[in-house]
Order: C-alpha cells, then structure tokens, then sequence
C-alpha cells in the first residue's frame, strides 16, 4: 500500500468527484483516505449550513450616529408608557400598529408598486410608502421602549415586563405577517423579537432555578 | 412594499427607510463580515463601515441587482479591504499557531461553536478563501477576482484551509502532513 493521501490532496478531490488519476484510484481502494474523505465533506457541509449571526443590539443606534445630519428625522414616537409597569393597553396599541401595517402591506402589491408612474399613481404611492415606513418606524420604536438590556437581568418585575413585551410584539407581527408572509423587513423584525424572547427567557428560567436552589 | 420603494426613501434620506433596509438585511451583513474578519470587535467595526459605506453610496446603486446581493458584495469587500489594510494580507503558507483540537472535539458531534472556533483559528487567507468558497458559495473565479489573485491560487488556498481546518477539529494522529502512515 503506497503512501496515504495528505489532507489537502483529499481537499483537492472533494471539488473534483469525476477527476481520474493516482489519489483518486489510492482514494477509492483506502478505508482510511475514505473515512477522512467523508469527515471532509461533512465539515463542508456543516460549514454550508451555519446559521446567520446577530448583529449588536445598537448596531442601528451607531451606524444612525455616524451618518449625522445626512439623514432626515426620524417618524413621530409612539407614546410608551413611562412607567415600569406594564400596561395591557399597551400590547392592544401594538396589535392595532400592526393591524394597520397589514392594511398597508395589502396595498402595496408589487403589481401596484410596478404601475406606471403617473403623477396621479406616483402621488399615491409616496402615501403609501410614507404609510409603511411610518409603521415600520414605530415597530423599531417600540421595540427600544421600555426596559432592556443589563438592568433587565437584575429586576424580575423588569424582565417580566420585557417578556410581555415582546409577547405582544410576537402575536401582533405573526398577525400582520399572515396577510403579508414575504415581507422581509417585518420578517426579520419578528425573527429579532422570537430571539431576544428566548435569550431573555432562558436567562430568568436559569435565575429562577438559581433562587430555587437557595430555599 | 418593494424594495424600489424603500431604496428611493433611502435614498433621499428617509431615516426610516434606511433602518428598514437594515432591519432586512443586517443578519447576513453581520455574518459574512464576522466569518471574514475573524473576530468580534473587528466585525463590529466593519458591519458598521459597511453600512455606514452603503448609504453614502446608495446613489451608485442602480438597482440591476437585488440591494441584498449589492449590500453582500459591499459587505466582502469592506472586509478584505480592513484585512488589507490593517496589514493582515493573505498570507500564502502561513506559520499559524499549531493546531490543536477544541478539548470537546468529538467528529461525530461537529458542533456550530467548534467550527466557529477553528474559523476563528485560521489563518486570514485561509479563511477567507474557506469562508467565501465553503460558507458562501462564491466560484473560484468570484473569490480571486475579490483578492486579486489567480484562480489557481484560490483553488489550492481552499485546499489548504479545509485541511488546516481538519487539523483543528481532528488533528492528524494515525496521518502526517506528508501522507504517511504514523
Ligand atoms: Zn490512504
């Protein structure tokens, strides 16, 4: 039995599963050089299936910061309760954001959106827009309202209000995004809010089991 | 609502507009920078140039391509171009640290933290070239237009670092470097 292949020569036969030649004859007749083989493609394939990352939660707030006074100004803020109380109100005021989102993503078909501009047409599609972007605006908004981040951790009363929070957030964008499925900017709002659901409640079920072990 | 539409806002400088095309598309900004870079800092310092970098140039975006495809490519280039800059080139046989397994390393269980790992442990060039090839799907011909080098070179760059990379998750204990038996 002549030399085994090195890592890079079976590297090279991964891209080339047709090639002939003296490694892939030593290839098809090694159990080793096989098994090495096949642990190769399962690294590429694994490496293929990473999932995406999370970018910092105040990446946006940075990258808004050094773009200056280019930008115009930000919509008009949602009143969100001051108080750290949560208020049930709230989340019926973010299911009715939400519900006028959907009539406005039912509007804004991209057939309609591929009209041909007329000054007419044009007119009403800048309402449109201008419509959307103010309630995409708003979500974001109320998304940074209310309690987060380090000090979220250390309160119970807090954390329980960020997961209500974003409870509400949930129901209300998986409502809008039923009429409105493809949307990709409500899409990755929702999957941000699914995200941080689950960080936060998997850090107060850890706490809690913490506690629990005090008594 | 179409991306035309939100790409217009944007670009007259709608705040709003431009948090939305964010909103769609920073997960995948995020990553590849973070896969390229190699590290947290540096990707956070990148992402942010890379948007910051798309804005002021959005006026040049002519729409021929989906904004996500154009943001994607704006993203690799910031990237390589920091790499570059910061006088980490991509080195061609590079003297990396040795490699030694993640203590949990088990072959059957190829975990998404250890391979974020030993992506870490690349050298620049190698992962890179791993990163555009393996993660992103770019064509050899894509990855050496990217890095200015020839197509050959891309070719067996790839072939050295998904060996490295191997060496990482499982260093070589019944094989050597040469192909020998022990
Ligand atoms: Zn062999």
């Amino acid at each position: 039995m002549p030399d085994h292949l090195s890592r890079e020569q079976i590297a090279a036969l991964l891209d080339e599963p047709e090639a002939t030649g003296v490694d892939r004859e030593h290839l098809d007749g090694c159990s080793e050089c096989t098994l090495e083989y096949e642990q190769m493609i399962r690294t590429r394939m694994a490496l293929s299936a990473l999932p995406d990352l999370e970018p910092p939660v105040d990446e946006w707030e940075r990258i808004r910061a050094r773009l200056g006074d280019d930008v115009s100004p930000i919509g008009r803020r949602v009143s969100a309760p001051n108080s750290t109380r949560f208020r049930p109100l709230w989340a019926a005021a973010v299911v009715a954001l939400f519900a006028a989102g959907l009539g406005v993503g039912r509007q804004l078909s991209p057939t309609e959106d591929a009209a041909p501009d007329t000054t007419a047409s044009r007119s009403a599609s800048d309402d449109r827009t201008e419509a959307y972007l103010r309630t995409v605006a708003q979500i974001q908004e109320l998304r940074r309202e209310g309690p987060s981040g380090e000090a979220v951790l250390d309160d119970p009363s807090l954390a329980a209000e960020r997961l209500m929070r974003l409870d509400a957030l949930i129901e209300a964008s998986q409502e809008a995004l039923r009429t409105a499925p493809t949307d990709p900017v409500l899409n990755n709002l929702l999957f941000d809010v699914v995200d941080e659901r689950q960080s936060l409640a998997g850090q107060m079920n850890r706490s809690l089991r913490y506690t629990s072990v005090e008594y | 609502m179409s991306e035309a539409r939100l790409l217009e806002a944007a670009r007259a400088g709608d705040q709003r507009a431009m948090e939305a095309l964010y909103t769609a598309h920073s997960g995948r900004v995020f990553t590849v920078v973070r896969r390229l870079v190699g590290d947290d800092h540096l990707a956070e310092d990148v992402s942010q140039d890379a948007w910051v970098r798309a804005f002021e140039k959005l006026g040049s975006f002519r729409g021929e391509a989906a904004f996500g495809t154009w943001m994607h490519r704006l993203a690799v280039n910031t990237a390589l171009n920091r790499l570059r800059r910061s006088g980490r080139r991509p080195e061609v046989e590079s003297a990396a640290e040795p490699p030694t397994a993640p203590p949990d390393a088990d072959e059957r269980i190829l975990s998404q933290r250890v391979l974020g790992q030993a992506l870490d442990r690349l050298p620049n060039g190698y992962r890179q070239v791993l990163v555009m090839h393996d993660v992103e799907g770019m064509t050899h011909e894509e990855i050496a237009d990217r890095l200015g080098v020839a197509v050959g070179t891309s070719k067996s760059q790839l072939h050295k670092a998904r060996a490295r990379m191997r060496d990482l998750l499982a260093p070589p204990m019944g094989r050597n470097e040469a192909g020998n038996h022990a």
